[in-house]
Formats: structure tokens, C-alpha cells, sequence
């Protein structure tokens, strides 16, 4: 468990599914029934098309590093032991890209294209939020 | 044949209030101050003025209502706009259109903000940002990703990884604009700045230091935009309006390399073809460089090096005193004073006058760029002392 509690994230009607499925371990992502675009954030109709009902699916969990960055600001003070960490916006094969914390991350393999893939970490007894390690 | 826009209109006044740590003031007080310095650098009456663009920063309160608390008459242009750091630059645009087609005679834009409060870090106003308390953006919080830092940076960070950009690529852009400050009565940070003081200062997130980041500024800037022919008959010297140009890269799927190919490219291109002009005919470069990195993304996409070369180029002083394009010459946002797209449209607009003083570069052709929204929104001018 983390030591967050204001920054613990709080699911609403939309995303609940989402959170769901973070504590089951699944990744979700939305695909366009209409033209198969794939969605990350969710929204409520499909940007490419604007026609297709968009559903949930499971994600690979797999992708690669499209950029990253090490924090050490203490913008919080929750996040006062967690400095420095990594953050990234990882590419999922699925072609959506998904902001998120690297973890267990070997400074030398941290790079851009390098391939990453989903684990999942408990933050509370309702909340668990996917991270991204290198693979 | 020329467009029909190319210097047809001009920038006749430039009202900076105090900026930077001063507090205790409203943005609409700061803003109605900078309109009123603009209309008196502008030899200019109130009741000449009826048109006016509002551009609010995050402090909240300035609005339309601006217009009767700075006691203007009737206008024929009111409007509060945004598209965050490009919305300056754009302003100036609609406004050169509407002056140009007999909408209005005489358009102040204004851009004021008042987020410093005494005892409050600068990093916690921009990074406090929160839009939401429920939800998916909730993330954000658990991942520790605060305001638009982190993406500039990891940006940043990628450019590096793909062409070798460095560390002291990214320095030479602050020590280059912390040059210019030193020569600017305006600027907030003034003292020297070697690559070792740029190393030695503290980490915000990897690959940038604090002095990859801008200043948080309170204080208010207005310019007033009119024909070219009336701006000839007034108290300061026009700087004419040669090109102008935006793009907005709107990519809700994340299908295109946004953080290294910015909209820049595009508008740029839109505003050198109205210019009749090419990026060897610019002579002085304004760039919003909320991060050191934007400055370097942005010469490559305005033409003045290839992708990927930003790097060389700046740490080979092209961009510093005496070099062969002199960028941010005020002191930009990371040593001038941050008032968004108004700090490099001010500094243009001094040195088209001429009037830079011991920082006072090659004007014939000056480039002013706002960007803003993680590299979504980009607004391009070209200003020039040349009526033609």
C-alpha cells in the first residue's frame, strides 16, 4: 500500500470500469466499434469517425517508452519519499499512448523505444493504478 | 501579387507594466494600466480606441468586463480569447484582420496575470493546477504529473534520445537568454550565467533544470494594433505586420511525434508566404521558450536548422549576443518576465522600433512565435521597421 491519500486517485461513473479492472489486473482501453481507432482517455464518442459506439477491451499491456523523464520536484508533499521517480508517456502496441510511472527502471535501459510492459500497484483497498516496467 | 495583408497594418503602441515578485495588484488593474501605457506610447486618446482583445492568465478575474472597468467607450471589437500560449500572437492576428477590413480602427490586446502571492512558490501556482477531483485525470496525481513541466521535459528527453541533442545544448539556450537579460531594463533575472551555474541549479524533472523553466510573472502587457497608414501619422515608429500565421495540431488519437514536430512548421510557413519571405531573410528571433526546450524545437521548425540540429546550432552561439540570429533578446520567459505570448511579441515590437538599445539587434525582419498546450496551438508573426 502507498502512502497516498489526497492524491489517491478517485474513480467517478465514467472511468469506474477502468478501476475495476486495474484491481482485477487487466489494462482497459477503448476501441471504436465503427472504425477500430483505438481510445486512451475515454470519451464519449469516437474522434476519427464520430459515428462508432465505442466499447472496452482488454490491452496488451505491452508497448514502448515514447518519452520520459525523471522527477525530483516534491509537488506534493505525499510524493516527498517517492522522489525521484520516472515518469513516461509509453506507446501500447495498440497504438494509444498512456501516461504513467516507470518502476524498477535501470537508468541505462531507460530510453526512448525502449519496450515496457504493464504491472499493476495497489494503492488502497479500491484503488490499484497501472505502472510500466522495462521487459 | 503581394497578400493584400503583407504590412497593411501595424503595431503602434506597447504598454509593459511593472512585472515580475510585485503584488497586491488585480489583473485587471495590471491590465488596464497596460492599455492605458499603450495608449500614451502610442500618442493615442482613449476614445481612439475601439477595439479590444483580452487574454487572461491563471489568476482568474480578468474578462470581457475589462472594457467598462478600464472605462472604454462603444467598440466594435470585444472578445476574450484563448488558445493558451499561442493566443497573443493570435490576437494580434485577428485584430490586424479587423482593423484591415474597417471592423475596428484601433485594437488594444492585452495579456495580464497576477498568480505570484508573497510566500507562495512560483512551481506550485502552474504545477497546483488540478482540473478535476474525480475521474481518470485523478491519475495524474497518483503518478506524481503536475502541470505542463513533465511533458516539456520528457519532450525534451526525447529529442535527446533520437539525436543526440545534450544536456549543454539545453544550457547554452538559458545562458544565451540570460546574456540578453543582462542588457534588458525589463528583465527579472540579470545576473551572469555560465553552463556550470546552468548544472549547478537545481533539478525540476530530468532533462531540465530549473533554469530550463520560466519565470512566473505578475504584471500586464498591452499593444494596440491599427492601420499601417494611420500608425505612420503617430508617435512612435509602426512596426508593420509582414506575416502572420497559426497552426493547431489536433491529434486526439497521439498519432503524430508532437513533442519534437511542433506547429511551428506550419505556421511559419503560412506567415513567410504572406511575408514573401524566407527563414534566411529573419534577422531577429522571439521565441516562447516557456522551457528551454520549446526555443530549441522551435528554430528547427521555423526553418533556421534542420530537425534535429537545434542543438549545434544553439551551442555554436548563433542565438546569443553577436551571433548570426539573435532569439530572445529581452531575456525571453526564462530571464525576461513570463506574460505568455506577450513577452515575445513586447520584445519584437522594441526591436523593430529600434529602440533595443545596447541589446538592439538586426530588425529588417523580426519572428515572433507563441506556442502553447503541449505543443497543440502556434501563432507566428513577422514584424518589420519596413513599410514595405
Amino acid at each position: 500500500m502507498s502512502q497516498l491519500s489526497e492524491l489517491l486517485p478517485v474513480p467517478d461513473e465514467a472511468s469506474r470500469p477502468f478501476f475495476d479492472a486495474a484491481l482485477e489486473g487487466r489494462l482497459l482501453l477503448q476501441r471504436c466499434a465503427g472504425c477500430a481507432q483505438a481510445w486512451f482517455p475515454f470519451r464519449a464518442r469516437c474522434a476519427a469517425c464520430n459515428q462508432g459506439s465505442l466499447a472496452w477491451e482488454v490491452a496488451s499491456g505491452k508497448g514502448r517508452i515514447y518519452m520520459h523523464g525523471r522527477m525530483h520536484q516534491i509537488f506534493h508533499p505525499e510524493l516527498a519519499e517517492a522522489v525521484p521517480y520516472r515518469l513516461a508517456i509509453v506507446e501500447l502496441e495498440e497504438g494509444v499512448r498512456f501516461l504513467t510511472q516507470l518502476v524498477d527502471a535501470e537508468p541505462e535501459r531507460v530510453r526512448t523505444g525502449a519496450p515496457v510492459e504493464v504491472i499493476f500497484e495497489r494503492l488502497s483497498e479500491q484503488v490499484a493504478i497501472p505502472k510500466f516496467r522495462l521487459r | 501579387m503581394p497578400d493584400p495583408l503583407r504590412a497593411a497594418t501595424a503595431i503602434c503602441g506597447l504598454g509593459l507594466t511593472e512585472m515580475g515578485p510585485v503584488y497586491g495588484r488585480s489583473a485587471t488593474d495590471l491590465a488596464t494600466e497596460a492599455i492605458l501605457l499603450a495608449l500614451e506610447d502610442a500618442g493615442m486618446q482613449k476614445r481612439d480606441l475601439d477595439g479590444l482583445l483580452i487574454n487572461a492568465g491563471v489568476s482568474g478575474g480578468l474578462g470581457l468586463s475589462l472594457a467598462s472597468a478600464a472605462g472604454l467607450g462603444e467598440l466594435g471589437l470585444l472578445n476574450q480569447m484563448n488558445s493558451w500560449g499561442s493566443t497573443a500572437g493570435a490576437m494580434l492576428q485577428f485584430a490586424a484582420m479587423a482593423v484591415h477590413h474597417g471592423i475596428a480602427n484601433a485594437v488594444a490586446c492585452v495579456f495580464a496575470d497576477a498568480p505570484l502571492e508573497p510566500g507562495k512558490s512560483s512551481g506550485s501556482v502552474y504545477g497546483a493546477l488540478r482540473s478535476r477531483r474525480t475521474g481518470m485525470s485523478t491519475l495524474n496525481g497518483a503518478y506524481g504529473n503536475f502541470g505542463p513541466i513533465p511533458w516539456y521535459a520528457m519532450a525534451a528527453q526525447r529529442h535527446m534520445d533520437l539525436f543526440g541533442t545534450t544536456q549543454d545544448h539545453l544550457g547554452a539556450i538559458a545562458v544565451s537568454t540570460r546574456a540578453w537579460a543582462g542588457m534588458s531594463p525589463h528583465a527579472t533575472l540579470r545576473s551572469k550565467l555560465d553552463l556550470e551555474g546552468y548544472h549547478a541549479s537545481r533539478w525540476i524533472i530530468e532533462p531540465f533544470h530549473v533554469l530550463d523553466c520560466c519565470l512566473v510573472s505578475n504584471g500586464g502587457v498591452a499593444v494596440i494594433v491599427t492601420r499601417a497608414d494611420r500608425a505612420r501619422d503617430l508617435a512612435q515608429p509602426p512596426a508593420y505586420i509582414h506575416g502572420m500565421g497559426q497552426a493547431h495540431n489536433i491529434d486526439p488519437a497521439g498519432l503524430t511525434d508532437s513533442a519534437v514536430h511542433t506547429p511551428a512548421k506550419h505556421s511559419g510557413e503560412t506567415a513567410y508566404r504572406m511575408a514573401g519571405a524566407t527563414p534566411a531573410d529573419v534577422t531577429c528571433a522571439e521565441l516562447y521558450d516557456c522551457y528551454s526546450y520549446t526555443v530549441l524545437a522551435s528554430l528547427e521548425d521555423y526553418g533556421f536548422c534542420k530537425k534535429g540540429e537545434g542543438g549545434p546550432f544553439v551551442a555554436d552561439g548563433n542565438i546569443a549576443p553577436g551571433g548570426a540570429l539573435p532569439t530572445n533578446t529581452g531575456g525571453g520567459q526564462l530571464s525576461g518576465y513570463y506574460m505568455w505570448g506577450m513577452t515575445p511579441i513586447s520584445e519584437a515590437v522594441i526591436q523593430a522600433r529600434g529602440q533595443g538599445g545596447e541589446r538592439q539587434a538586426p530588425n529588417d525582419l523580426v519572428l515572433v512565435s507563441g506556442n502553447g498546450g503541449l505543443f497543440s496551438h502556434n501563432a507566428t508573426l513577422l514584424l518589420s521597421p519596413h513599410a514595405a
